[in-house]
């Protein structure tokens, strides 16, 4: 792939740049902070504004676990935003504006500028979801009892997973259209779709949605139930979308 | 992205590097007229500034030939006639080929010019080549008022005579082709003197692009293009 880390350097310095590596990581941290924070002291506030109106209602001690669901679920619906709004206009703008042309009279490969935008889409998200890991486990230790590292980090590394599904998706979208609005309605159908298909009984499994309940297992020292088939199903989601966009865009007339 | 950050990036992706890309593109810089703005935002750079900078990042590895479509399109006067300057200075580095409806600009910076027409090349030559060949001689003669009527019916006489090849009226004004220009010269001074007629203005103009076009295509201007 000729070109592909003189355009990953760019790429890379664009999102410090564009302050998107500063944004994701400052929102991922604050999520990856405010998970255990939420678990802990959510029941007393209820309880406390419960006991204002005169109901008395009884919580069970908040454990280690509420903690870990509470950073998935925080994590996982952000990160899938942030995803979205990372891979939309990637490719669709570069189009509209005749950069992606200018770019590919040099000598660059159109397989290395797809790879180099996606890459440093990853990228961001990857040192996102590190950050938020790290800050995570530190107040999840402090509050509660300290969970499994080799644990966490693998949560960690599967919400990552997911995350990158749908920015693999939403980034076909925006090499299909050159509208990154277009590309966005991709990446927010393919959510729905999964939302829709992640509950039904069987197929459930085998969607990007299964990541969260094997992450959540996986952080609280359990063996998860399904692991193997929601990373296959992902990967294969990733896969495809990539391919995808190279397909579409190797002979595309920009 | 700032200017030179675009060249330099473009320079990897050629293959130059170090002090060379460096050198390289401090002479692109200067040859196109950019080099103070270079550490801005190209985001704040006008149409001129863009497309000079367009031109840097397409010289930068020194192509030997370097098609440029309409390069000055979209730009104001002052832009046009700076961009114009630039394409000529290109020369030195590189075989430009540009495509252009605006034949003024082709005939400024252009060495050969080859006219397509409907798809159809009709010809290549020289600039020179080509208005010794194919322009004719016109005059230009523009009538003080008390004379503009009887401006029609000196066309319609001119028209009679051998050495006018054609007769263009326009309100208080003719443009007279001819096949010879010293006779011409000699004769419509004459003509002029001898139906009275008050001249404001006489002048064999220059012949242009546009008046070969024309000629060997029959089409007007705006239907056509020159390279």
């Amino acid at each position: 792939m000729i070109g592909l880390g003189t355009m990953l350097v760019k790429e890379l310095r664009e999102q410090w740049r564009t302050r998107r590596l500063l944004v994701v990581t400052i929102v991922f941290v604050a999520f990856g902070i405010a998970s255990p924070l939420l678990a802990r002291y959510t029941p007393e506030l209820i309880g406390a504004l419960a006991g204002e109106e005169g109901i008395d209602i009884a919580f069970p001690p908040p454990t280690t676990a509420d903690a870990i669901g509470q950073f998935v679920r925080n994590l996982g619906q952000t990160g899938v935003l942030a995803a979205i709004l990372l891979a939309m206009g990637s490719v669709a703008t570069e189009k509209e504006r005749g950069t992606a042309a200018m770019w590919l009279t040099k000598p660059l490969t159109r397989a290395a500028f797809l790879s180099a935008k996606a890459f440093a889409i990853g990228a961001v998200l990857a040192v996102g979801v590190v950050g938020a890991g790290i800050a995570g486990f530190g107040y999840t230790a402090y509050l509660f009892e300290a969970p499994s590292a080799g644990g966490w980090t693998l949560m960690c590394a599967l919400v990552l997973l997911q995350m990158s599904a749908y920015a693999a998706v939403t980034f076909l979208g925006s090499t299909l259209t050159r509208s990154p609005l277009a590309a966005a309605g991709i990446g927010i159908a393919m959510l729905t779709l999964i939302a829709i298909v992640g509950v039904l009984p069987g197929i459930g499994t085998w969607t990007p949605a299964g990541l969260a309940t094997a992450g959540v297992a996986l952080a609280a020292g359990a063996d998860p139930e399904r692991l193997a088939e929601p990373v296959l199903a992902t990967i294969a989601v990733i896969a495809v979308a990539l391919i995808g966009s190279w397909l579409s865009f190797r002979r595309q007339e920009l | 992205m700032r200017g030179r950050e675009l060249l330099e990036l473009a320079g990897r992706l050629s293959g130059i590097r170090g002090p060379a890309l460096r050198s390289r593109i401090d002479e692109m810089l200067e040859l196109v007229g950019i080099a103070d703005a270079a550490g801005r935002s190209i985001s704040g750079y006008s149409g001129g500034m863009r497309q000079r900078l367009g031109i840097a990042l397409a010289v930068l590895a020194r192509p030997p030939v370097l098609l440029l479509d309409e390069p000055v399109s979209s730009l104001d006067p002052a832009g046009r006639r700076d961009m114009l300057e630039v394409i000529g200075r290109l020369r030195e580095h590189s075989t430009v080929l540009l495509s252009s409806h605006v034949l003024n600009d082709v005939e400024r910076v252009c060495d050969r010019v080859a006219i397509i027409d409907s798809g159809r090349l009709v010809t290549e030559a020289p600039v020179d080549e080509l208005l010794e060949q194919y322009a004719q001689p016109v005059f230009r003669l523009e009538a003080e008022a008390s004379s503009a009527e009887a401006l029609p019916s000196l066309a319609e006489a001119l028209r009679l005579e051998p050495w006018v090849v054609s007769v263009d009226a326009a309100p208080g004004s003719l443009r007279v082709g001819v096949s010879d220009d010293s006779e011409a010269g000699r004769r419509l001074l004459a003509i002029l003197v001898d139906r009275q007629i008050e001249v404001l203005a006489l002048e064999r103009m220059r012949p242009t692009l546009e008046d070969v076009f024309l000629r060997l295509t029959g089409r007007r201007t705006d239907e056509g293009s020159a390279a």
